[in-house]
């Protein structure tokens, strides 16, 4: 039929088509409501008024080469079909989706830019499925990616794992002097029973963990190198009372974030501290095991101990230390700490 | 052009449909892989998909100042953070966290709210503020159950399906330690998980003591990360239905038994 013919003839007695033109410089004519079923065709067509004829055929991205618009079209002339049942369209995309990886990627991309969701969502998932469990070099070889990280980058992942437990013990230690923060802070507006226990007199609660009580008697602190410790640790928490009354409420809150930064930091930073003690650090996992392994007393002097009081102290001290410099130039520091975890190695705030 | 070499946000729904173990191990792939695997679009689809209400409800640190911040995170690091920490709901009830593996729902109730049968006779059961315990057994909640002395040992927990992922097979575990002076422990208790409407199902055995071998016929103590032990109750599967999940142990043979800590019940995927 000529064009000429086409234009005579009224639209209602048959099928309209569209043209499209793909970046290779070659049409081809599509029923319109095949096309029309692509979002980026069907915007061409209502706002455009384009594609109603050989030369007004709509452009297609470069993305779309004439193999994958015909399978596009494959797909739309299945699904535009309004009466078929899911379990049709279902298997059809099952058998569609049938080809080589390469293929699977063109064809992702080329829907991506006719904005053709659900092929791009039924081929992504199609791919997802062949990248599962699949190793970086292979996800290399499928997409063609090139092997452009640095050594450096590449060892950027590891600030998530939490395995080492060294670290473990550390982000113990931290939470347990964020807790500490908290509880004094609770302790300033909140009049509950619990504050009991925080009330007391140093000697008050040593006598009580010695045996004042007898059912808790052997509860926590009881040889009396861990009464030291025990003395040692109450004695700083109220030296430190006063310097963090200042900044009460931005502590708790500094603190909620150190669990996220301080995991980035601390296991870069005080992981390479621990590095000048190796007797003490190669000692830590094990001997942190083989104290619980057995023993399943309540002996908190244990854990303490098995750490070289020395360096328990001087990681006392790094909390401290960490804690007010957080405090004191709290917003830019935040800034800097988050941008920072996110691109970089992160500083090294202990020197 | 190299078509294969697809634009970035393409990459990212790819990989919003694996997991999150691929999106970490390959975003060592290359540059751009990596940066689509660190995308919100990827996370996104890996947290849960009520997660912001859950964590605006959270009580942990008492400011709602911290909710926001945590909201300033980008996804990947939203997702992370509630994999290692643990945020407080319900006034303090539950804690909430995300298994790492599989982005869905983890819930602890606390001693609290378990129904502990003689629990709030002072002369059976003490509950201990979480300040005074060691660092060995760091608490999450304000305080945990101390189990003095009692004949008849009995913890039941219950927890609403709907708040938990769905399609997923969940286990339940209770969370304990055993004090210096433990005694009698190495008895079996009798656990069961059922959901409100079925029958009695057959229970199984489990046994508190820490150090019993793995030969015997039933659950064994497993020393977790964070210190605690734990024994499992039971396990079901979390379909769509809108229902009550029980969980139950029981040991009432033998005489006094004394040495517990019960720190709550957790739910996690299997």
């Amino acid at each position: 039929m000529s064009e000429v013919d086409m234009q005579v003839i009224k639209p209602e007695m048959m099928k309209s088509y569209i043209w499209l033109q793909t970046a290779d410089g070659s049409i081809q004519q599509v029923e319109q409501e095949v096309a029309m079923f692509c979002p980026m065709i069907c915007h061409e067509i209502l706002q455009k008024g384009m594609g109603s004829s050989k030369n007004y055929a709509i452009s297609l991205p470069q993305r779309v080469n004439p193999a994958m618009l015909s399978l596009i079209l494959d797909y739309c002339r299945f699904h535009q079909v309004p009466g078929r049942s899911n379990k049709e369209r279902k298997s059809f995309d099952e058998r569609f989706i049938r080809m080589d990886t390469k293929r699977l990627c063109e064809l992702t991309s080329a829907a991506d830019s006719l904005q053709l969701k659900p092929l791009v969502d039924l081929t992504s998932r199609a791919l997802a499925r062949i990248i599962e469990g699949k190793t970086p070099e292979e996800i290399r070889e499928i997409f063609h990616l090139p092997d452009d990280l640095t050594e450096e980058e590449k060892l950027e992942p590891l600030k998530n794992s939490t395995d080492d437990p060294r670290i473990r013990l550390l982000n113990r230690l931290y939470a347990r002097k964020r807790k500490e923060l908290k509880e004094r802070d609770k302790l300033k507006s909140v009049e509950a029973e619990e504050d009991r226990v925080d009330d007391r007199s140093v000697d008050d609660l040593l006598s009580f963990i010695n045996g004042g009580n007898g059912e808790v008697r052997k509860f926590c602190f009881t040889d009396s190198k861990g009464v030291k410790t025990s003395k040692g640790k109450k004695k700083n928490r109220r030296r430190k009372d006063p310097q963090k009354n200042a900044s009460a409420d931005e502590s708790v809150e500094s603190h909620e974030k150190d669990s996220n930064c301080l995991n980035f930091i601390c296991h870069r930073t005080e992981v390479d501290k621990l590095r000048p003690h190796p007797g003490e650090t190669s000692k830590l996992p094990d001997e942190e095991d083989e104290a619980f392994a057995h023993k399943v007393e309540f002996d908190d002097g244990d854990i303490d101990d098995e750490i070289d009081p020395a360096l328990k102290e001087e990681i006392d001290r790094e909390v401290e230390d960490f804690a007010r410099r957080l405090n004191s130039d709290w917003p830019e520091r935040m800034q800097e700490i988050l941008s920072l975890g996110q691109e970089r190695r992160p500083v090294h705030f202990f020197h | 052009m190299d078509v294969t070499a697809l634009p970035e946000e393409c990459i990212a729904t790819i990989i919003s449909f694996t997991s999150p173990r691929d999106a970490c191990r390959n975003s060592l792939a290359s540059r751009s892989f990596g940066s689509a695997a660190g995308s919100d679009l990827v996370w996104k689809r890996f947290l849960p998909p009520d997660y912001q209400q859950i964590i605006s409800e959270s009580v942990s640190s008492g400011s709602s100042s911290s909710s926001s911040s945590l909201n300033n995170l980008s996804k990947k690091d939203i997702y992370f953070h509630l994999c290692h920490n643990p945020i407080l709901i319900g006034n303090g009830n539950r804690s909430f966290t995300i298994d790492k593996l599989s982005g869905k729902k983890c819930y602890m109730l606390r001693a609290r709210e378990l129904s502990i049968t003689w629990g709030d006779s002072p002369e059976y059961w003490k509950w201990i503020p979480s300040a005074k315990l060691p660092i060995s057994a760091q608490s999450r909640f304000s305080e945990v159950a101390y189990l003095l002395e009692v004949c008849w040992l009995e913890i039941g927990g219950r927890i609403e399906t709907k708040i938990l992922s769905p399609n997923t097979r969940y286990g339940a575990y209770l969370i304990y330690t055993i004090k210096g002076d433990f005694h009698l422990l190495y008895i079996p208790a009798k656990v069961s998980i059922r959901f409100e409407d079925e029958n009695e199902g057959n229970g199984t055995i489990a046994y508190l003591q820490p150090d019993t071998p793995e030969v015997v016929d039933g659950q064994v103590p497993r020393r977790r990360e964070d210190m605690w032990f734990e024994i499992e109750i039971g396990e079901f599967f979390n379909g769509q239905v809108d229902s009550l999940v029980e969980m139950h142990l029981i040991c009432t043979a033998g005489d006094w038994k004394s040495g517990l800590v019960v720190h709550g019940i957790e739910l996690r995927p299997k």
